[in-house]
């Protein structure tokens, strides 16, 4: 029997929990957290924009490591949460590059800058833009699915580059803010961290809903295939 | 001044907002799709 994602009561109270953290959160960027005297308001796009990053970097292990299962086993759940994952972490990747221009635009005057961080967190989205083509154009079936998951876990080793890309780089290449989180006052560090956790929780719910779709998706594609 | 840092700060949310909404909406159509359709085979059975 075919369901709705959203007939499960925990489906449904997850959405609810999430919504809620999300409204928690921006309460405290916006009362609770102090401003920056530099940067102001602007600063404050760093609460979105650094979680959006995290759980792009959650998404493209998730990535990886469902990729080597699937060549290891051929089970196409696998595949479905390789591809599922794929498609969340090309998106934060997404909002990751478009909330850092409109917080450079005020700040640096300029909103891109082809420094080390920038350029390789670009070149990671561009790597899933291909990732994508090949499921969309590469011919349906197991050789797609397997070059879609050696794809997956060669294009993990860019994640730890632009993670040390802030330090493995000369410093008079560097434009990027690098923080020390632990140095941060109470207030930020506490907003920053429960941001992180709702983003979190975000992307394995979204995670969890994409592959519900795709098993909707197989179990149509059978039903139509006996009829 | 403080207005046009605030109005970056909006900018970036809303688009967030955005993007996460449009992306639950459109998953939430193609699933309502393939339940109308999965229903609509069901019937003719």
């Amino acid at each position: 029997m075919m369901e709705s994602f959203y007939s499960k009561a925990g489906n449904r109270i997850m959405a609810i929990a999430i919504s809620v953290l999300w409204l928690v959160v921006l309460y405290l960027v916006l009362a609770v957290t102090r401003i920056d005297p530099d940067q102001q308001m602007a600063q404050k796009i760093f609460y979105y924009h650094v979680p959006s990053a995290w759980t792009a970097g959650i998404a493209f292990l998730a990535v990886a490591v469902s990729g080597g299962f699937y060549l290891f086993t051929q089970n196409e759940k696998w595949d479905h949460l390789g591809l599922a994952s794929a498609e969340l972490g090309t998106l934060f990747c997404a909002l990751v590059l478009i909330t850092g221009p409109i917080w450079a635009k005020p700040i640096w005057g300029e909103p891109w800058s082809w420094e080390p961080r920038l350029t390789t967190v670009l070149i990671m989205f561009l790597i899933y833009i291909g990732y994508f083509l090949l499921r969309q154009f590469g011919e349906i079936g197991e050789r797609t699915r397997r070059v879609s998951a050696v794809i997956g876990i060669a294009a993990f080793v860019n994640v730890p580059i632009i993670y040390v890309s802030v330090k493995f780089w000369s410093a008079e290449a560097q434009l990027h803010p690098q923080p020390g989180m632990s140095q941060q006052p109470a207030d930020v560090y506490w907003t920053f961290i429960l941001s992180l956790i709702t983003f979190t929780l975000l992307f394995v719910h979204l995670l969890r809903n994409r592959l519900h779709l795709l098993k909707l998706q197989s179990q149509m594609s059978r039903m139509r295939d006996d009829i | 001044m403080t207005y046009k840092y605030f109005a970056y700060f909006l900018s970036a949310f809303l688009v967030i907002f955005a993007v996460l909404f449009g992306w639950i909406y459109s998953i939430y159509r193609r699933e309502k799709e393939l339940l109308d359709e999965y229903r609509r085979l069901s019937s003719e059975d």
